[in-house]
């Protein structure tokens, strides 16, 4: 655990000063990406001699200042490590915690790792996983349209699909670190949104019957 | 030629990979020296400049542990690739060692890694299509041989997996050279993750392949010698073995991260955001080095991979790359966010060399029209996604809600097809039946 990784690095800045280096990009000296990589590739599995298996892994804070991603130390990073947690000031600024972005947020171990949860959790991981992912990018899509026309514009079943996104980001994404809520085992976390995927499916069902959203929404929630 | 070889022991500074060494007589530019560690390892470098009795050589390896005592020998000769049939199927590293295992091959001759300039009016026109059984670069913006086309992609998008399925997947439409068609590999200060996955694709194509590997705690400087090296083998190849040879590098952002860390060490003025003003020329005397020459069989085909620093299309590396390269594959993030595969944003990619390649004798007689029916639709979609958010879906004409549900269907059933190879009929198909469906015009 490494936290803070910009700080060490601006002393490679003021290397560039006092050695005379042609500075790169703003500031730092142009072996920052390379000298990044090296470190970075020190993780790893290996097999030892005597047969055994050992592992080495980092997880790196970077606070790029002023927030701004595109900065070289950020930039060096996102290209060289395989997974990236992007901790989001407007969901801390809402108490939404761990306030992790889940569209900027990316795992290029995703397949791999996919294939170990569906092995060792459920064969339906994949699929909860997509449809959460798309559940919540058509929320993304359907707020901007309910600023403008109001919650009332919207068709019942987007209300219900709203609905449904703000409960997955309440009570599966928001975590509360100081209660038992802090944890949970991959199998706990897959139950948690099977359960929220189900009584989703119902309701859309309910809804296609004829019933109202209300009650539906109201049955749901009891 | 010298009779005698020339050993020195006077290095006077080492500034990162770079060496000054004194009173030398008779260096040449670009010659080849044998550097000995106090550790007694040795190490090569190359002569990068020479002013009068002193010489700037650059080192192909880390210099940390060299002293000023340290023995300097000069080989008069120019750094040469290696060439014999027996590449094929190796795995070298950004130096031409063997890495994977095997002792090195008997090589056949030498070439200068620079290579030769092909004179402009012995260049052929490139006109016969590559299948690489992805629809949207087959269907849309066609790969032909002897084109260089790179992929532009963000971090975090998988251009690796895109690169994988071309290398599995490229081969010659019927009637190809029956000679063979080989894969040259590059990869330039690529991460362990990603280099055991491009191993593990290499692994399971079994030969027909050339691989030249530096990874990124490797030497930056090697980093700029492996491309060339790559490019030599593939040219000799080409030119030389009638093969139709394909080269992948990825990734070129580190490449020309590298370029620029070389310069500032060599303390010549930075350019844009730092990379040397001559950027340009270095990276188009690597991406012109693809081609045909009239009268042989062979070709070289190539394509790089960029990661946009900061998705920006306007960096350095994309813009200059793509001044030179003949246009681009672009993968856009919302795309992948929506769990398509290969996530290409087909309306800024485009392919120049597309309409040589296609068409009756080369794929079919209707794709030009279908591409472009496919274009005008599409583009007329993704403007109407922007008046759906402000108005609503339900505000819309029929007609515009039918482009909607055409650029939404194009998406998940043309553009995405996860991992399986689709034919060019197979995607030419799949259009036409998108574009009846939704009854638009089709050819």
């Amino acid at each position: 655990m490494f936290d803070g990784l910009q700080r060490p690095l601006t002393r490679l800045y003021s290397e560039t000063g006092p050695f005379i280096q042609m500075p790169g990009e703003e500031g730092y000296p142009t072996y920052l990406a390379s000298r990044l990589a090296s470190f970075f590739e020190r993780a790893g599995v290996v097999e030892t001699l005597s047969g055994a298996t050992g592992s080495l892994t980092m997880i790196l804070s970077v606070s790029p200042p002023g927030g701004d991603f595109t900065e070289p130390v950020t930039q060096a990073c996102l290209r060289m490590t395989g997974n990236f947690l992007m901790l989001d000031t407007s969901l801390a600024y809402r108490r939404h915690f761990p306030a992790i972005n889940w569209f900027q947020s990316y795992s290029l171990y995703d397949k791999a790792i996919t294939g170990y949860f569906r092995e060792t959790v459920s064969s339906d991981w994949l699929e909860l996983k997509q449809r959460t992912g798309k559940l919540l990018q058509r929320e993304e899509a359907l707020r901007e349209v309910a600023e403008i026309v109001g919650m009332e514009g919207l068709q019942d079943s987007d209300r219900l699909l709203m609905h449904t996104a703000e409960k997955i980001r309440v009570s599966f994404l928001a975590q509360n670190a100081f209660t038992d809520d802090a944890f949970y085992t991959p199998q706990q976390t897959f139950e948690r949104i099977r359960t929220i995927l189900q009584s989703h499916d119902r309701a859309e069902k309910q809804l296609e019957q004829g019933e109202f959203l209300e009650d539906v929404a109201k049955g749901e929630d009891s | 030629m010298r009779l005698s070889e020339h050993r020195y022991r006077t290095i006077t500074s080492v500034k990162g990979p770079l060496l000054f060494v004194d009173r030398v007589f008779r260096a040449r530019v670009g010659e080849t020296v044998q550097i000995g560690f106090p550790d007694h390892t040795v190490m090569a470098g190359e002569v990068l400049k020479v002013e009068g009795e002193t010489v700037l050589i650059q080192v192909y390896g880390e210099t940390r542990g060299l002293d000023l005592g340290s023995q300097v020998v000069f080989t008069d000769a120019l750094k040469s690739a290696p060439l014999a049939p027996d590449v094929v199927g190796r795995i070298f590293n950004g130096s031409c060692e063997p890495i994977d295992g095997l002792p090195m091959f008997v090589p056949e001759k030498y070439a200068p890694v620079s290579g030769f300039p092909l004179n402009p009016t012995a260049r052929a026109r490139p006109e016969e299509f590559i299948e690489t059984g992805l629809s949207v670069i087959d269907g849309l913006n066609t790969l032909v041989k002897g084109q260089k086309l790179p992929i532009f992609s963000c971090s975090g998008l998988p251009a690796g997996d895109i690169a994988a399925a071309v290398l599995k997947n490229a081969r010659l439409a019927a009637g190809g050279n029956e000679k063979g068609f080989v894969v040259v590999f590059v990869a330039l200060g690529l991460a362990w993750h990603e280099y055991a996955f491009y191993m593990k694709t290499l692994d399971e194509m079994k030969s027909g392949f050339v691989a030249f590997v530096n990874l990124a705690g490797e030497p930056v400087v090697e980093r700029l010698l492996a491309p060339r090296l790559a490019l030599t083998v593939a040219e000799y190849l080409a030119f030389e073995k009638s093969m139709d040879v394909l080269v992948v590098i990825t990734d070129m952002t580190n490449y020309c991260d590298a370029l620029r860390e070389v310069s500032t060490a060599r303390e010549e003025l930075p350019g844009r955001r730092g990379y040397p003003g001559y950027m340009y020329s270095d990276l188009a005397s690597l991406y012109e080095r693809a081609g045909r020459i009239v009268g042989m069989n062979g070709s070289v085909t190539m394509l790089p991979l960029v990661t946009m620093p900061e998705d920006d299309i306007t960096h350095p590396i994309p813009d200059l790359t793509g001044y030179i390269t003949e246009e681009q594959i672009v993968l856009a993030r919302e795309l992948h966010q929506k769990g398509l595969f290969p996530p290409v944003d087909v309306l800024p990619s485009l392919s120049r060399l597309m309409q040589n390649g296609i068409g009756e004798g080369h794929t079919r007689g209707d794709h030009r029209q279908t591409a472009d029916l496919l274009y005008r639709h599409y583009a007329k979609g993704r403007d109407l996604r922007r008046l759906e958010a402000i108005v609503g879906r339900d505000g819309m004409l029929d007609t515009d809600r039918k482009m909607l549900d055409f650029a939404e269907a194009f998406e998940q059933e043309f553009i995405s097809q996860g991992v399986v190879r689709r034919g060019i009929g197979e995607t030419l198909d799949i259009a036409i039946r998108l574009l009846r469906k939704f009854s638009l015009e089709s050819p």
